[in-house]
């Protein structure tokens, strides 16, 4: 089941609406660079798409391309008939699996694939481990910064190198960090992350 | 909230020890031919402190998959430049005073790193266990009145910094946190 926090009516309860944001959230998984865009509105809405450009160093048409790709998924929308339209989105959730092995592919996950274009660490990571693994990374980060895990200790739950434990988590934590601060997650980790690393993301979180 | 221990504050960054262990964490991060890089190498030289990595350190560092000179290069410098030497085995039964062995300390900070992470104590000592000798060893056998360790992982950190406080050994060991070095010394 999929699942996004849009309350639009014709989606609830509707066959359809569950079957497009499943092909959405497919899309946007397998294409890290629309997966950014998405990410980066999701972070910034309402936004335009020269904000977009400016946000992620994009060329105009790049950005048109993308957010017409996103908006032709239905999971991207116009607010606004001003001069410039103000795009927005929903957050999307999609579970797959029970009990133990059930997974959740969130908005978080679609940030860290989204990064993977664009930060050297995640990318020979998906590179050499695939992206499924990539979403255990983001699980172990978390942990990791919930105080339960030490990076070497995600190495072995990861069944990785430790060097390669220890990059990944140090690759995903500031846009955990960036999640936080806008609010699209909750979690109350143990430590903050340093300045330092989420000015390095490829992600800007504009506060109002 | 967490029944763990209360995080330990983060030790004040000056004067850094003279000597410095330093992580894969730390490493790790600071790619080939960046600012970054220059300006840790040119601190160490500058201000003749010397670089310290341990055996398991370079472990990490060694991958095949990363080419011949392990990690962002780090193999490189580690084998042929004096400023980041490689420490050897230690003797584990050394000590200060009465103070723990090296075997001790590290059995030590395995058993608080497993109780973190709820693993069984039978498996063999990670890398960040081994600091804990490894300060031991660079004090007793490098002859530096003050080690610090730099790492960028602060469930370890936290860890480390428990064992080493409870020990006399608190007074000439310092857990330093990586991105905050490496802020202040560019």
């Amino acid at each position: 089941m999929v699942v996004t926090n849009a309350p639009a009516a014709d989606e609830n309860g509707s066959k359809e609406g569950t079957a497009r944001s499943f092909i959405a959230a497919s899309e946007i998984l397998v294409n890290p660079d629309i997966a950014r865009v998405y990410t980066d509105i999701l972070l910034n809405q309402p936004t335009t798409n020269s904000s977009i450009e400016r946000r992620l160093d994009l060329a105009g048409s790049t950005t048109s391309m993308r957010v017409g790709k996103l908006k032709n998924l239905d999971i991207v929308e116009d607010v606004s008939s001003g001069k410039e339209s103000q795009l927005r989105t929903d957050s999307l959730f999609l579970p797959v699996g029970e009990g133990e092995t059930r997974i959740l592919f969130d908005p978080l996950t679609i940030a860290a694939y989204g990064a993977s274009g664009e930060v050297s660490e995640i990318e020979l990571f998906v590179d050499r481990h695939g992206k499924a693994k990539l979403l255990m990374a983001v699980e172990q980060t978390r942990a990791y910064l919930s105080g339960e895990v030490t990076r070497r200790g995600a190495a072995d739950r990861l069944n990785v190198d430790e060097i390669e434990a220890i990059s990944i988590t140090q690759a995903l934590e500031p846009i955990i960090a960036l999640f936080v601060k806008a609010g699209l997650i909750d979690d109350s980790f143990e430590h903050d992350v340093h300045d330092r690393k989420i000015r390095n993301t490829p992600y800007v979180f504009e506060q109002e | 909230m967490s029944d763990r221990p209360k995080l330990v504050d983060s030790s004040p960054l000056y004067p850094l020890p003279d000597a410095l262990l330093v992580d894969s964490s730390v490493l790790g991060g600071i790619g080939r031919s960046t600012p970054e890089r220059r300006q840790l190498i040119n601190y160490i030289q500058s201000n003749d402190k010397q670089l310290y990595v341990s055996t398991g350190v370079v472990e990490e560092l060694d991958k095949e998959w990363a080419g011949p000179y392990g990690v962002n290069d780090w193999l490189d410098p580690i084998r042929n430049e004096d400023w980041i030497v490689a420490l050897p085995e230690p003797d584990y039964g050394a000590r200060i005073r009465d103070e723990p062995t090296v075997s001790e300390m590290v059995d030590e900070a395995h058993r608080e790193l497993a109780k973190l992470e709820q693993e069984r104590e039978d498996e063999l000592p990670k890398t960040d266990a081994k600091f804990a000798g490894n300060l031991v060893q660079i004090r007793v056998s490098e002859g530096h009145d003050s080690v610090g360790l730099i790492i960028d992982d602060r469930n370890a950190e936290r860890a480390l910094s428990q064992v080493v406080g409870e020990t006399e050994y608190e007074q000439f060991f310092r857990i330093l946190r990586g991105p905050e070095v490496l802020e202040e010394i560019q």
